[in-house]
């Protein structure tokens, strides 16, 4: 069973003459256990789609289940639980309460789903341990590095066991040294069987991830299984664009810089999921 | 949760002290001024009662002006706060002289103020109130005098005096200033006697006794240019029994010798205390009703800032919600704040109440009681307003959308 199932999910903003398609008919399962990056151009409709699995956000069409569990039924305080549950959140900045120390924002998903002090306490410093910061549990946010702060996030994302964290460009505001620490941090966490699902921009990350899709305008364009440890390379734009090809070309285009890239392998298990999104016509890209 | 909430509004009211406090002032004024005037009617309602009940209940107490009206059986139906004391006739010797037939009076004191500053060598003492008076006054009021003697009929033509414990203080420098001679308006007075102080300062006349001197009112008639105009005259029945027949006759005389004229008053002891207590009562309800409107206006500038607040963390709401904070808990941290912020308020404003209780005692002869029912009153009224005014602002707080609170860009 799939912990993440959309089905035709779409979102669109504004109505009338200037409605904003921020995704399109987006099909995605996730399994457990996978690290899944989400690449593509600013207002892609990445963020959109964290925020809609998240449950910040509602789809404007189409299903999502979590977990095997349909959601848009459920009400917002049901939301509000799912998400203290089931989703642990990593945001590219403010990620954490700046009046309450380390280990109280540490602690706050506990407290809010009604737990003790005391074990709440000693479950967040073991989670602190686990990142590496008990030493800093009595800081506040403002106090420690950018690094740091996001290694406390995930820290509190892990806190209640979730079934998937998501990571909206988590590194986005670090150098790469910090960055490095961060990712590695959410390595060990996918090592451990958690699933994650994160957003960058810097395709050197994709070395961490189980997986990589791409979007472009709202829909996922791309979806390659890789080894961890590669890079995946950026896909040459023209080559999903090609000028009213058939199914065949575009396959071969697609093989062709599927061999290009290190990762025969993946080019390969790809190839079936590529023929499906492949079939989109050209015409979006004019309306656009 | 419950406390994390609290320990959250007091840190978040302690990073914006200043504004904190500015907000509250509606609050601390409202209390204090709630406090402090129930308290102050309270206490000068006991002290006249402690003073009348002193007079006992075979005093009656004659003034000049009409300041009750009394129906037929002599109760109080009507006062005129604004009594016309100043524009009637003082009372007369001859009005002394017509009580002073009224059967069943066993004795009367006329109290007749005398300006002049009393000077000893090179001392005077500003305060003082010089009161002529008759033989009788000490048994009125039931008043020991602590060293020496009051003066007695054979001297009420002379220059004597009894003093009040101040004055023995202030004008002397010292507690048994016995024979010593004094000057006032030219005159040497001997000092016969000094009275033990009043334990309850007189201040249904504005006069405090303890700064008193007493001398003859002959003798304060000759130094003052002929003529006697009594302020009050004290009369003691011979038995509380005879109040009544005592009052109404001596209401027939007094106002026969006026040429029919009821301009004057007589009251008993609890009369005093009625008229009082009445305008203090009335006092108080006005400052009240001025406290609740001001802790109103507290409670409008707590939502105020809660409003402010709530905007400016936006951000903060929208991440609560994101990592699983119901509606309901945003709301309870975002009442429990304004809760915690109209406690402050009422906390600071019973410490300033205090304060000003002890300065009134201190630096004024009134003695203020402050009442633990009306401070638990103003404080449960102030957190009421605190919760109420913080409703609105809170869910408005509960009802941000996560996505958008989260993407806001404070
Ligand atoms: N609240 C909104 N109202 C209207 N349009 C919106 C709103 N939020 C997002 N959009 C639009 O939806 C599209 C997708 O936005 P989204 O934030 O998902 O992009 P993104 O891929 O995360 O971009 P970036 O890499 O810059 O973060 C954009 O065209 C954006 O303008
Ligand atoms: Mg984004």
């Amino acid at each position: 069973m799939s912990v993440i199932k959309l089905q035709d999910v779409s979102k669109l903003y504004g109505f009338g003459d200037a409605t904003t398609v921020a995704l399109e008919d987006v099909e995605l399962e996730i399994e457990k256990g996978e690290f899944v990056a989400i690449m593509g151009p600013s207002g892609s409709g990445k963020s959109t789609l964290l925020n809609i699995i998240g449950l910040l956000d509602r789809p404007t069409a189409g299903l999502y289940q979590l977990d095997g569990r349909s959601v848009e039924k459920l009400r917002p305080n049901a939301r509000a639980k799912a998400r203290r549950d089931k989703i642990g959140f990593v945001f590219q900045s403010f990620s954490l309460l700046p009046k309450l120390k380390v280990i109280d924002n540490v602690a706050l998903p506990l407290a809010y789903k009604g737990r003790l002090l005391g074990r709440r306490l000693k479950m967040a410093h073991n989670m602190l341990e686990r990142v590496g910061l008990a030493d800093r549990a009595f800081y506040l946010p403002s106090q420690l590095s950018g690094g740091q702060v996001q290694r406390v996030a995930i820290a509190r994302a892990l806190i209640n066991d979730p079934s998937i964290i998501i990571a909206d460009e988590p590194t986005g505001n670090l150098d790469s040294s910090s960055s490095r620490l961060v990712m590695e941090l959410l390595k060990e966490i996918h090592e451990m069987g958690n699933t994650v699902l994160m957003v960058t921009h810097n395709p050197e990350l994709t070395r961490y991830a189980s997986r990589v899709l791409y979007m472009y305008d709202g829909s996922i364009e791309r979806d390659i299984q890789k080894r961890i440890g590669n890079i995946a390379r950026k896909p040459k734009e023209p080559e999903f664009f090609a000028p009213d090809g058939s199914e065949e070309d575009t396959l071969q285009s697609v093989a062709a810089t599927m061999t290009l890239s290190e990762e025969k392998e993946a080019a390969k298990k790809t190839k079936p999921k590529k023929q499906r999104k492949t079939k989109r016509t050209p015409k979006k890209r004019v309306k656009k | 949760m419950l406390f994390d909430n609290f320990n959250m509004a007091l840190s978040s009211i302690r990073s914006s002290r200043l504004r904190s406090f500015l907000t509250l002032l509606g609050v601390i004024i409202g209390v204090v001024s709630v406090i402090t005037s129930v308290s102050l009617g309270e206490g000068v309602k006991r002290q006249i009662s402690d003073e009348t009940n002193k007079f006992g209940s075979d005093v009656l107490t004659v003034r000049p002006g009409k300041a009750l009206n009394k129906d037929q059986k002599g109760l109080v139906v009507g006062i005129n706060v604004f009594g016309q004391a100043s524009t009637t006739a003082a009372l007369t010797e001859s009005d002394l002289g017509v009580a002073e037939k009224t059967n069943n009076v066993e004795v009367i004191a006329p109290l007749n103020l005398v300006t002049g500053l009393p000077k000893y060598n090179d001392r005077s003492f500003n305060d003082a109130v010089i009161i002529g008076t008759s033989t009788g006054f000490p048994k009125i009021l039931s008043q020991d005098i602590e060293f020496g003697r009051f003066f007695d009929s054979t001297e009420s033509e002379k220059k004597v005096a009894v003093i009040g414990a101040g004055v023995a203080e202030q004008l002397f420098g010292e507690n048994v200033p016995l024979s010593k001679s004094f000057n006032l308006r030219g005159h040497e007075f001997i000092v016969y006697g000094v009275f033990e102080r009043f334990k309850n300062a007189s201040i249904s006349q504005g006069i405090d006794f303890n700064n008193a001197i007493f001398i003859p009112y002959s003798t304060a008639k000759s130094i003052s240019g002929g003529t006697a105009q009594f302020y009050e005259l004290l009369v003691k029945a011979d038995s509380p029994n005879n109040i009544d027949k005592v009052s109404a006759d001596l209401e027939k005389r007094i106002a026969n010798n006026r040429a029919g004229q009821e301009d004057f008053t007589i009251l008993r002891a609890n009369d005093t205390q009625t008229l009082t207590s009445t305008v203090i009562d009335l006092i108080t309800l006005m400052v009240g009703g001025i406290a609740i409107i001001s802790m109103l206006v507290g409670g409008i500038g707590i939502m105020n800032i809660m409003l402010v607040s709530v905007t400016e963390r936006t951000r903060e709401i929208g991440l609560r919600k994101a990592i699983g904070a119901t509606n309901g808990q945003i709301m309870s941290q975002f009442l429990i704040e304004a809760t915690v912020l109209s406690i402050w308020g009422a906390g600071i404003g019973v410490i300033i109440s205090g304060l000003l209780n002890l300065g009134i005692r201190i630096f004024t002869n009134l003695q203020p009681v402050i009442q633990w029912e009306v401070v638990v009153f103003a404080c449960g009224v102030s957190i009421i307003i605190g919760i109420i005014f913080g409703l609105a602002p809170a869910v408005k707080a509960a009802r941000k959308d996560p996505i958008d609170a989260l993407r806001s860009g404070l």
